[in-house]
């Protein structure tokens, strides 16, 4: 290959490489620019709960903790049909959940308990078991 | 016939023959086939949030059966990325020709000279189409088995095997590319019949000999030119012309017809009568049995599609076949016969396709705005058009666009 060839395949090859790097970075850097600026809160907790039919595996976590006057900052999405998440012993309203799309809530618990969140969608034959626990714990004594 | 030389432009001419647009087309176009891999893989579930079955089996497929394939032939083959890496590879380089490539060279076994394996192929597809179009992890993995599958031969076989023997899409893309407007083709016979080397097939140090593994010189149907230009760079004696040409021009060559590529014409009209019934009807239980592979009611759709496509439909031509023999009273071989009679149903299957696409395509384009912010379903706003809502458009004209697709395609065949 001559000179001129070979500097124009080296650019066909640094044009390549940065367009397959771009097509997959370029989302991720945008996403993580435009990044939930609640969920850097240093006293928030994150947590991404995935909803599916219980015959399909119910929620993605049926467990989680929290602290008491920290923020249970979720990510709830559906993999499958239409769920909906409602908190036990809380007059918080009802969060729908539709398929593929994300729905946040910040929740701040005021005692330590146990609250069970569970659907009251019908999203199927066993929609009553799709159930789960928030353990909410308070740091500054050891009962919940 | 009419043609009209689009070479004879002199910005155009120096378009198709620099390296660098098409080489540019499908770098970007893989590295969207990166993303949308990816995406499938790893994305939602959820097909309509994930940027997988959007871009695949809404836009690109939109692209390809209303703009690209009818006015474009092959176009779209010019720069798919499917065969890019492993063709790279094969030639040792990305623009300039002289690299020194890996693989084995070998030639493609003659009794697979043929769509055939392209038939199979899209009969295959079309047997899990229902699951491989709604689940992006399937279409995920169906996209890389086929970019590993074309790199793989490309590393056994000599030029594009995968495209000209293997691809699905590219077998019925070079089926209907028969009624496209443009072709390559050489400007003056007599020109190749003095030039002994015949560099459009072997190459030189302006271009490979054709990728396709067909010969320019005899160019007579656009079946199997992939529009790569590969042949304008490489003829030394600037015999080789880019035509704008009348709609279905191919039609009238009688050269080249085969029983394979009338199945695979079969193929194509049955897999859109079967798919129009599961995706467009309201018979649910349609649905459920395409979608539900292995079991009972999926075997029975296998079958029906499988004996509609390949048996009935073909049976059914064949009689009538027989019948206008009869009646003309006809010494000619019946096989013959069927082989050339059949290509008519091209336009018609065409068409047919295009009316199936535009059902689907403008009610569901509006999902693109949504999963260019959020190709993975993962809530994400890129650029403010995640929440978009699902806007159907033209949907008040579709059936009328499709009715009048649907005529236009059977009187272009009665023609």
């Amino acid at each position: 290959m001559a000179t001129r060839g070979l500097k124009q395949e080296w650019l066909a090859r640094l044009i390549l490489a940065l367009l397959l790097v771009a097509a997959i970075a370029t989302p991720f850097a945008v996403q993580w620019i435009q990044a939930d600026n609640s969920a850097r809160n240093a006293n928030a907790t994150t947590i991404e709960l995935r909803a599916r039919m219980a015959e399909n595996g119910g929620w993605s976590s049926d467990a989680i903790n929290a602290t008491v006057g920290q923020t249970l900052h979720l990510r709830l999405t559906s993999d499958d049909v239409i769920h909906s998440f409602a908190v036990g012993q809380t007059d918080w309203p009802v969060l729908d959940i539709k398929p593929g799309e994300v729905v946040t809530t910040d929740l701040v618990f005021d005692r330590p308990d146990r609250y069970t969140f569970f659907c009251t969608r019908w999203c199927g034959a066993n929609h009553w078991r799709m159930r789960g626990l928030i353990e909410v714990t308070d740091p500054k004594s050891d009962t919940t | 016939m009419m043609r009209y030389e689009l070479t004879q432009i002199p910005w155009l001419k120096r378009l198709l023959v620099s390296r660098w647009p098409l080489f540019l087309a499908r770098a970007v176009t893989l590295a969207g086939f990166v993303l949308t891999t990816v995406a499938g893989l790893i994305g939602s579930p959820v097909g309509s949030h994930n940027f997988a079955i959007i871009f695949v089996w809404i836009a690109w497929w939109t692209f390809l059966k209303l703009i690209a394939l009818p006015f474009g032939g092959r176009a779209w083959c010019s720069i798919c990325p499917i065969p890019a890496m492993g063709e790279w590879i094969q030639q040792g380089a990305l623009v300039e020709p002289g690299g020194k490539g890996l693989g084995l060279g070998r030639q493609w076994p003659k009794r697979l000279r043929n769509v055939w394996l392209p038939t199979l192929g899209f009969g295959v597809i079309g047997l899990f189409s229902a699951v491989t179009l709604t689940q992006p992890r399937v279409t995920g993995w169906v996209l890389l088995g086929f970019i590993l599958l074309a790199a793989v031969l490309s590393l056994v076989f000599e030029r594009r095997a995968f495209c000209r023997h293997v691809c699905p899409i590219g077998g019925f893309i070079g089926l209907y590319s028969r009624v496209a407007p443009v072709e390559v083709r050489v400007r003056d016979r007599s020109v190749c019949a003095e030039h002994e080397d015949k560099t459009c097939v072997t190459g030189n140090a302006h271009g490979y000999g054709c990728p396709w593994q067909a010969s320019p010189v005899s160019l007579t149907q656009n079946t199997n030119c992939g529009l790569c230009m590969e042949c304008l760079r490489s003829c030394s004696r600037d015999n080789i012309v880019v035509n704008l040409r009348p709609f279905g021009a191919d039609l009238a060559q009688r050269a080249g017809r085969s029983l394979d590529q009338a199945y695979f014409g079969f193929m194509m009209l049955g897999s859109v009568v079967i798919y129009s019934a599961v995706m467009l009807g309201t018979w649910g239980n349609l649905k459920t049995a395409a979608y539900n592979v292995g079991t009972p009611g999926w075997f029975i759709y296998v079958g029906v599609l499988l004996a509609f496509t390949l048996g009935v439909l073909p049976g059914l031509f064949l009689l009538a076949v027989r019948a206008g023999r009869a009646l003309a009273r006809s010494k000619a071989s019946l096989k013959k016969a069927f082989i050339a009679q059949s290509h008519a149903i091209i336009p018609l299957g065409l068409m047919a396709w295009v009316a199936f696409t535009i059902s689907f395509a403008f009610v569901k384009f509006s999902y693109v705005w949504s999963v260019l912010s959020d190709p993975f379903g993962w809530g994400w706003n890129l650029f403010g058009t995640a929440q978009l809502p699902w806007t159907p458009y033209l949907s008040s004209i579709t059936p009328l666009l499709q009715v009048l697709a649907l005529l236009g395609g059977l009187v272009w065949t009665s023609i």
